[in-house]
């Protein structure tokens, strides 16, 4: 069985929460691509943090999904994090870059500050535009 | 000597699920056997996307032996070496980094060992795990 699991929560204040469960390979890539295009269309959404801790595998074809929802979002100076990853899903990310090291997270907590502290920056640069 | 055979997508979801077996049958790691799906995940799909027809399937030999997992892939698809493709460009920027290419590079990352021959006309890809490599980064191969 290949089987992914995805839960959404509804967005709040420009972030999107994604948790990750079971295998995102090219069995399954294209369910996470269709939970996530509404969302990489929303231009009221920042930041897409995805919650891996239940994410047992992934392939390139999983990596491609990733890439893509960082490309949409870079369009729009938005950003994807990644909370928890098991270590075989963190030895690959590292293997191949797939989300800068700044950007992985060990907690949904840590996440959430960091979001936090990029909001505050953004809403006092707002005056340089 | 596990033998099996890929035709479709299908057919590489029944594959890496018998190396899973294999493997845990030989008491691997989560992360090797994470590392062992990956790699044959990759190989086969890439075979089944260019490389198989009806009658000639790709065909994977698998045995563990002396500490390692031992695969051989066999394709009579067009000639296509894995180990001579160019690497991912890892630094770019997001907005200009292209998305391919991702799926070879890992296969050798991983492995110890990835050899190409063309034998008869087909493409026969060794690829050689160690099965006591703990999700510890892979020794750096020479540059």
């Amino acid at each position: 069985m290949s089987l992914l699991r995805l839960e959404t929560t509804p967005a709040s204040n420009g972030v999107q929460r994604v948790i990750l469960g079971g295998r995102l390979d090219t069995h399954t890539y294209a369910q996470l691509d269709e939970v996530l295009a509404p969302i990489l269309a929303d231009n009221s959404v920042f930041s897409l943090v995805l919650d891996l801790a239940g994410l047992d595998y992934i392939s390139s074809a999983g990596i491609r999904s990733v890439f893509k929802a960082r490309k949409a979002l870079a369009a729009r100076a938005g950003k994807v994090l990644v909370v928890n990853p098991q270590p075989q899903i963190q030895k690959v990310f590292d293997m191949v870059k797939a989300v800068p090291l700044n950007e992985i997270f060990t907690s949904v907590e840590e996440a959430d500050a960091y979001l936090y502290a990029m909001q505050r920056k953004v809403i006092e640069g707002d005056s340089d535009d | 000597m596990h033998i099996s055979l890929a035709r479709s997508s299908h057919d590489v979801l029944r594959m890496t699920d018998a190396i899973d077996d294999l493997l845990a049958r030989h008491g691997a790691s989560q992360a090797v056997v994470h590392d062992a799906r990956l790699v044959v995940e990759e190989v086969a799909c890439n075979a089944v996307r260019h490389a198989v027809t009806p009658d000639a399937p790709l065909e994977l030999h698998a045995e563990v032996d002396h500490g390692r997992l031992q695969l051989e892939f066999r394709d009579h698809g067009e000639p296509f070496d894995p180990t001579t493709c160019p690497a991912p460009q890892l630094d770019a920027d997001i907005e200009s980094r292209e998305i391919g290419g991702l799926g070879v590079y890992l296969v050798r990352e991983l492995a110890e060992e990835v050899q190409y021959q063309r034998i008869d006309d087909c493409n026969v890809l060794r690829v050689t795990l160690r099965l006591d490599n703990d999700a510890a980064p892979e020794t750096e191969k020479p540059a």
